[in-house]
């Protein structure tokens, strides 16, 4: 499996609907043989973005590249991919056979080569049981399965999905987070995925690409995109509870935080910080246990924010010091939002540094 | 359940029971009995009769002129209407600009009384200063007189019919065409689907059952529409546009022979049912049900 390679190039791509831009000047280069997730909250722009590449829409302006050949004007077709729906479109007067082989049916392949793979996609997928079943005779995740296979029996290098898990159960979703990033794998596919919902991201993602707004706020790992938000939008969205950020006059001149008057803001995950003998004081406004851990809400000079604890440890006092990771801290410019990057530790962890954000 | 509950379901039932069986099944059970019988006229009673009725339509040359023209009307107006209105719909399924002034002229025919359409249809055909003797003019082609002439006057009338109707079909076919998903368009051109080909393997196993739908109704409107057959021809010319309806109304209700027109509707009654009832056992096995 050969990776690395840019597969797909989106090139200041707009999509206007009536005046309001879905997609504002978007650029993003999606390598080969990557899982690629799209990721943001509703109506954000994924989806559009996703069609665009499908051919399902066109853009307003700008260019996308497919295996370097600019795609504009082609049928989606003609595109070399594939795509699971997010309401599967399945066609249900077909079996799941027929559903299976509509396209190799369309296109024309000989009948021996369709059941020679229909045998191979269906055993990989536990279909092969279902085989004569209507998609109404299905559950939900045994529909989903049928989508996927009709996408992998393409075989074409690329597939994209758009939120391909949100009708499931949380159980079978997790078990098919696990089985897709093994599909991908084991098939070395290029996969664009979209989702707003993170875990799905973090789980599955070679590399995120944090969208809002019809913007692209962050490209990276997911250890990137968590460590080191690219902007306080991506602070605020990624993690569960998110980041939390502080101005600097509450900190200011400690650790390598510049002395401030409020024009910057400290972001730092809720695990980052701890009881500490000395420090800026905070008061305690409650406690939720989570059962590994505390999550402890409470206030610094009007600031509110959640610190983690671990259950283990004794819960916090009404007021107590607060300490804090400085290698861990971000620090973002309160105007613009973007990361402050000159203010970095040494990376913390293994992880390329790579800050590329791709919306000036 | 105890006796207070019955009583009072039966009256709450009792309304509707009264006027089904006095205008329903009352008026059926006596035409049959009533095509056993002669027509009672003056002093002479009404005498039983067996299928004497039902002898004398073999020997009837207007009755088999009706049952030849009606067999002919619905092999015209049934494919044609059905056709025609499936065309429309997916002409008017898209978005265009004027595509709801589109929808609402196609939907027009089916809001005017049928007796007005075959007014205006009478001055389409008007020979001389009709709209298409007009056409013909222009083009060089000498006046004809459509309603007029035995030859043409049955398709004259069926053209009105397959007009009146394609309309009020085309919103069965337009509502089904919008249950079909987007997605599933979508999915089909990924895999390299053509629209003809989507339509063939797609779409028309979708609407089956309103295909099915319509087409029933397209078979009993065409035995039970004959209202511009009153305007238009009275049957004529020679017996050219007379339909099996509207010989029963002839010998019922300007001859009074009862008895006939009694036994007459027997058999329409059961060219309807066979047909209907033979169209769902066919069809039930190609039509995709959710
Ligand atoms: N066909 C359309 N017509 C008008 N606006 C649209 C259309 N499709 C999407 N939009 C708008 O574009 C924005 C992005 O939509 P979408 O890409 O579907 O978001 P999401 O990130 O939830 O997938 C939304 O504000 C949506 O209202
Ligand atoms: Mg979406």
């Amino acid at each position: 499996m050969q990776t690395g390679q840019a597969q797909i190039q989106i090139e200041n791509v707009s999509r206007l609907f009536g005046s309001t831009a879905a997609l504002d000047d978007v650029s993003v280069s999606l390598r080969k043989g990557e899982f690629s997730v799209l990721l943001g909250p509703s109506g954000c722009g994924k989806s559009t973005l996703l069609r665009l590449i499908a051919g399902l829409d066109a853009q307003t302006s700008g260019a996308i590249r497919i295996g370097g050949a600019d795609v504009g004007g082609k049928a989606p077709s003609l595109r070399e991919l594939s795509m699971v729906f997010q309401s599967y479109a399945l066609f249900p007067h077909l079996t799941v056979l027929e559903n299976i082989v509509f396209g190799l049916r369309v296109r024309g392949v000989a009948k021996a080569e369709r059941m020679k793979r229909l045998d191979t996609v269906a055993a990989m997928m536990g279909l092969s049981q279902l085989l004569a079943r209507k998609p109404s005779e299905l559950s939900g995740g045994q529909q989903q399965r049928v989508a996927l296979a009709r996408a992998v029996i393409s075989e074409r290098p690329i597939c994209l999905m758009d939120e391909p898990l949100s009708n499931l159960d949380a159980k079978l979703r997790a078990d098919m987070r696990v089985e897709l990033r093994a599909i991908q794998q084991a098939l070395g596919l290029t996969v664009v995925y979209v989702t707003h919902d993170q875990i799905e991201a973090m789980t599955m993602a070679d590399r995120i690409i944090v969208m809002n707004a019809g913007r692209i706020e962050q490209v990276g790992t997911p250890e990137e995109v968590y460590a080191r938000p690219a902007t306080v939008f991506t602070a605020g969205f990624i993690g569960t509870p998110p980041m939390n950020l502080f101005p600097v006059a509450l900190f200011g001149g400690r650790h390598g935080v510049p002395p401030g008057t409020g024009k910057h803001l400290v972001g730092l995950r809720p695990e980052d910080l701890f009881l500490a003998e000395t420090g800026p004081e905070a008061e305690l406004r409650g406690v939720e246990y989570l059962g590994a851990d505390r999550l402890v809400s409470a206030r610094l000079g009007g600031t509110d924010f959640i610190l983690r604890l671990p259950a283990s440890a004794a819960p916090p006092p009404a007021r107590f010091a607060l300490g804090w990771a400085p290698e861990r801290q971000s620090l973002f410019d309160a105007a613009s939002g973007q990361r402050l990057a000159g203010f970095d530790f040494a990376s913390p962890s293994p992880t390329k540094k790579d800050f590329t954000h791709e919306t000036a | 359940m105890n006796r207070r509950t019955w009583i009072h379901a039966w009256l709450m039932l009792l309304p509707a029971f009264v006027f089904l069986i006095a205008f329903t099944h009352l008026p059926a059970v006596t035409t049959l009995i009533d095509s056993f019988w002669t027509t009672g006229k003056g002093r002479r009673a009404a005498v039983f009769t067996g299928l004497g009725n039902y002898r004398k339509m073999l020997e009837d040359p207007i009755f088999i002129k009706a049952m030849v023209n009606s067999a002919v009307y619905a092999a015209i107006t049934i494919p044609a209407s059905i056709l025609l209105s499936l065309a429309m719909a997916l002409l008017v399924h898209r978005s265009f600009r004027g595509v709801s002034l589109m929808r609402m002229a196609f939907f027009t025919p089916t809001v005017l009384p049928l007796i007005a359409v075959a007014n205006i249809w009478l001055f389409f055909y008007a020979p001389g200063f009709g709209l298409i003797d007009q056409i013909r003019l222009v083009v060089g082609l000498p006046s004809a007189n459509y309603v007029g002439q035995p030859d043409t006057a049955l398709y004259a009338v069926a053209a009105v019919t397959i007009w009146k109707e394609a309309g009020f079909f085309m919103i069965f076919f337009l509502a089904a065409l919008q249950t079909i998903p987007q997605s599933l368009r979508e999915a089909a051109a990924i895999e390299g689907c053509g629209r003809w080909t989507f339509f063939r393997l797609v779409t028309l196993p979708l609407i089956m059952p309103t295909t099915l739908f319509v087409s029933v109704n397209a078979v009993i409107n065409a035995f039970r529409l004959v209202d511009h057959v009153f305007v238009m021809t009275k049957g004529g010319p020679d017996s050219a546009t007379m339909l099996l309806l509207y010989y029963i109304f002839e010998t019922g209700f300007r001859f009074w022979d009862t008895a006939y027109a009694a036994a007459l509707t027997v058999v329409l009654i059961a060219i309807l049912s066979v047909v209907g009832i033979g169209q769902f056992f066919l069809a039930d096995r190609r039509v995709h049900y959710k």
